[in-house]
């Protein structure tokens, strides 16, 4: 990897940690939007009963958890987007495949275009040593090309094993044939590139290899050899 | 007046109805933009309150659909994002966008100046 990759890859890196940013205030905007017209909705009926008039009791319970839950939704929220950016403290680590396939669908889900995904649960976990942050951002770009591509009821299966015992092979399958709009771009590329990855596009499916380790990227990004 | 509000936030648009009916503003409620077509097929709208970001038709696409089914129709866009993004090449100088979290209030007056310019 030469300085200019490095270069790219980190000019890339700040605008995919922008456009997540703004993804994630976008959701906390909502949540606080319900939030403040609930409490609205509880000041009009304040308003009511100053004046005498009545209503169901049952009005002030559901304002009440509809405000619990949307704080709910919202620690969550916020809870994703702290270990999203703890994803930059440490330029190479073992990474788990499973918690940064299921941090990329849950950032990936604050998107309008997003669909319903499901993540195989049966394996075990797998870790390769590499950028976590380059990992999440190389998951989250292949996600959304999929997502824009994507019938809306269709469902994306994610499975993961280890295909060998140096590589790591991460598969995203859908059920109708579909061609995935301007993917992968220069870009998503460069990431793979930076990554050691390797992109195999079908019909219905997409495979990403990763491999276990990438002694060119940690020597990279960290200035020591393994 | 026959006003829709359109918003995949159920809880959000629900309860903007609910305010709006206390004052005197009843309006329908569509949680897509498809589901916006269809009731607007069935009733004449005079004002769609649409968010901007929707799964499926977003609220630009709304905005043309509605437009040509009743061309006559206000809209004003609701959006959750800090700035206004112009997703293609279309002119929309001439919209009308609040930021949510919103302002009954300010909303209020907003329709009441969209549907009746005159009276500013």
């Amino acid at each position: 990897m030469n300085q200019h990759t490095i270069d790219l890859v980190n000019k890339q890196g700040l605008q995919f940690f922008g456009s997540v940013n703004a993804s994630i205030s976008h959701e906390l905007k909502n949540i606080f939007a319900i939030i403040s017209e609930t409490a609205g909705f509880l000041n009009d009926l304040t308003q009511l009963s100053k004046q005498g008039k009545k209503f169901e009791l049952s009005l002030l319970e559901n304002c009440s958890n509809s405000i619990a839950e949307e704080i709910e939704r919202g620690f969550d929220t916020i809870r994703q987007m702290n270990q999203f950016a703890h994803s930059v403290d440490h330029p190479i680590k073992e990474t788990s495949i499973p918690d940064t396939l299921t941090l990329a669908v849950k950032l990936t889900g604050f998107l309008s275009y997003t669909k319903k995904t499901q993540i195989d649960a049966s394996a075990a976990d797998i870790t390769v040593l590499t950028s976590p942050f380059l990992l999440q951002n190389l998951i989250y770009r292949t996600l959304c090309a999929v997502y824009k591509s994507m019938d809306t009821k269709d469902t994306l299966n994610i499975f993961f094993h280890e295909k060998d015992p140096d590589t790591v092979s991460l598969t995203f399958s859908w059920g109708s044939p579909l061609a995935l709009k301007e993917f992968p771009d220069q870009h998503t590329t460069d990431v793979a590139d930076a990554l050691g990855a390797v992109i195999s596009i079908s019909d219905n499916s997409l495979d990403l290899t990763v491999g276990r380790a990438n002694d060119s990227l940690s020597a990279a990004l960290t200035g020591k050899k393994r | 007046m026959k006003i829709i509000l359109v918003d995949d936030e159920k809880k959000f648009i629900n309860m903007l109805a609910k305010r709006l009916s206390l004052r005197g503003l009843n309006a329908d409620v569509a949680y897509s933009g498809e589901e916006a077509v269809e009731k607007a097929a069935q009733t004449p709208y005079d004002l769609a309150v649409l968010d901007l970001k929707m799964p499926g038709i977003s609220g630009f696409a709304l905005k043309r659909k509605l437009l040509e089914m009743h061309p006559k129709i206000k809209l004003i866009f609701v959006t959750g994002h800090g700035a206004i993004e112009n997703n293609g090449n279309h002119d929309h100088s001439d919209d009308i966008f609040l930021a949510k979290p919103l302002n009954i209030d300010t909303l209020i007056e907003t329709i009441h100046q969209t549907i009746h310019p005159d009276k500013q």
